[in-house]
């Protein structure tokens, strides 16, 4: 069965190498190169490939961020120059990564793989490689599918994140954006300087807090610039009161 | 600087044991050879050498305070005139106190003869304070001045450490060597030019670590090596353009000084963009040096750069220890363009 294959790296060359040493294999066929995060994510969803090259380092998406977004990932083998944590979330899992430059013995090798795997289901593996690699890379940017649009917001954009039983609803000041993560990871990646989680249900942007008031007895809620109020756990007011210099 | 001696517990025991023994000489010299009463022998001992005691640790301020003084013989005169007005003091006060509250005949008149010998005491205690205090002040100096030194050395390993660190970015390292790879199937001929150049570049960031000061054409003929890779990788994405004369190319720079701000543009700019980046070099001489800017556009919705970077850091102390200045590197960020501008100082 021939199987349908697409690349997403932002260099020509590094595509042409791909498409080179695919030249020997008569049961893949390639129908589509993109050149950056964006376009390889529609594609993917679109054409529905039943195999991807995908480069990490990219404008726009990483490769990493990339999958992040894809609910049905196809096989992926990874391309990357440098990159340590990624090279050690891949370690740690199935899914292939060739490292460049690479051989077509090494490439063939990838491929075989793949093959192997044909009937596992490598959608387990995938879901591994994500908590691998957002437990070993620092977040600076958060990436969000709504509709069909895709939406990178910088941190510094993120006025708070609440709870939304599996979700998270991340709010800006533009719109909000639901995402499957927890609160938790969100507790922990953050930057804690700047983020200070105030309540089981919110994580709050430090530079957003216009003041905080008492709400009833013994309880507080923060009011933000945006003059949404938030209540403040007992057990966090404390934090708070230290981390805002009170 | 504190005093040295009130700033030190032992210190300041040891300087009332000396003072102890010399009251006791002072009160042995009088009893015994010029046998005056033990009452008016102690008094006379203590009082004067316990003032002279607490005159000679302030006499520290003195020498601490005119220490900036570098005139010899101005020096030497403001000593000899706080010497007449402290000692004038010390002698004029204990004479006061002791003639009217000791009847003491044989002692008053002991008192008024002892003037002369009690100058030259008081000149022997003036100038040994002063010199002890000058060689404490110099014996700190010299040691603020090696902490000072070696903390200088500290700081050049680091940076020299962390440019060798930085000279190849592994990322650009590995990617040519892919597109070299790629190149060897498509294209042999430019994939030999494209490892010819790798190598002369390679060659000039390894070696020029040495030699520090270079030609701003030297460093402009890496840079384009440099560019001339990238630009086989990233074809359109990378436009380039230098706008340099013939007088500034003769200038002096640090060698790889152009090259992270180089880097910068190209892993902030074009690897973050689909379209094509500019990066442009403007270069003058004007009364402060060389003047250098590069500015490169960025996609604004690109990854936010967390503050200065590595590399950033790393061209300001290397200006910063060969030009001891602290403001040759300005940075400049607009809505969609990064501006560096470096000065180099010219010696001619």
């Amino acid at each position: 069965m021939t199987k349908r294959a697409i690349i997403i790296e932002d260099e020509k060359l590094a595509r042409d190498l791909v498409k080179n040493y695919l030249l020997t294999h008569n049961d893949i066929e390639l129908i589509g190169e993109f050149s950056d995060g964006f376009s390889g994510l529609k594609a993917i969803n679109e054409l529905n490939p039943d195999l991807v090259f995908l480069d990490v380092q990219m404008p726009k998406l990483t490769g990493l961020e990339l999958l992040e977004l894809v609910e049905d990932a196809p096989h992926i083998i990874f391309t990357t120059a440098y990159d340590e944590f990624a090279i050690k979330a891949f370690d740690l899992n199935a899914v292939d990564y060739l490292l460049k430059p690479f051989s077509q013995e090494r490439f063939d090798k990838a491929l075989a793989k793949v093959s192997q795997k044909e009937n596992n289901n490598s959608l387990e593996s995938i879901s591994q490689l994500k908590t691998h690699v957002s437990e070993n890379t620092s977040i600076d940017r958060v990436v969000v599918k709504s509709n069909n649009n895709i939406h990178v917001i910088p941190l510094n954009e993120i006025v708070y994140i609440e709870s939304e039983d599996d979700y998270v609803m991340i709010h800006t000041a533009a719109a909000k954006h639901l995402k499957h993560q927890t609160m938790k990871f969100y507790e922990e990646h953050l930057d804690a300087s700047k983020f200070i989680r105030i309540h089981r249900s919110y994580i709050v942007n430090i530079s957003e807090i216009k003041k905080i008031e008492k709400f009833g007895k013994d309880t507080y809620q923060v009011m933000l610039k945006s003059d949404v109020s938030l209540k403040v756990s007992r057990s966090r007011y404390q934090e708070l009161k230290s981390i805002l210099g009170i | 600087m504190l005093n040295p001696i009130t700033s030190n517990k032992n210190y300041l025991i040891n300087y009332a044991m000396v003072w102890s023994i010399i009251i006791g000489a002072h009160f042995a010299v009088m009893h015994f050879y010029y046998g005056l009463s033990v009452g008016v022998s102690v008094a006379d001992s203590l009082l004067f050498n316990v003032f002279f005691a607490f005159l000679g640790i302030s006499l520290w301020y003195l020498v601490r305070y005119n220490k900036s003084n570098q005139n010899f013989l101005i020096l030497f005169s403001s000593h000899i005139v706080s010497s007449l007005l402290i000692i004038g003091f010390w002698l004029i006060t204990g004479y006061l106190i002791l003639k009217y509250t000791i009847s003491d005949v044989h002692y008053l008149s002991f008192l008024d003869g002892s003037f002369p010998w009690r100058i030259i005491s008081g000149m022997f205690y003036y100038s040994l304070f002063i010199l002890v205090y000058y060689v404490v002040v110099y014996y700190q100096d010299i040691q603020e001045k090696i902490k000072q030194e070696s903390n200088l050395k500290t700081l050049i390993k680091e940076v020299e450490l962390s440019a060798l660190k930085n000279q190849i970015n592994p990322h650009f390292l590995f990617n040519s060597l892919n597109s070299v790879s790629s190149l060897t199937i498509t294209s042999p001929q430019k994939a030999q030019e494209m490892i010819i150049k790798l190598s002369e570049y390679l060659r000039y960031s390894l070696s020029n670590e040495r030699k520090q000061i270079t030609t701003l054409k030297t460093e402009l003929e890496n840079i384009k090596l440099y560019l001339d890779i990238e630009k086989i990788r990233f074809g359109e994405r990378l436009s380039f353009q230098f706008n340099c004369d013939e007088k500034t190319l003769a200038a002096n720079i640090p060698a790889m000084t152009l090259q992270p701000l180089f880097e910068n543009a190209i892993k902030h700019g074009v690897y973050e963009s689909i379209d094509t980046i500019h990066i442009i070099l403007n270069a003058e001489l004007n009364q402060n040096g060389l003047q250098l800017s590069l500015q490169n556009d960025f996609d604004p919705k690109a990854k936010p750069t967390k503050g200065e970077g590595i590399g950033l850091k790393n061209i300001r102390e290397r200006l910063f220890l060969i030009y001891k200045k602290n403001d040759l590197l300005t940075i400049n960020k607009s809505e969609q363009t990064f501006t560096v501008v470096i000065n180099i100082p010219q010696n001619d």
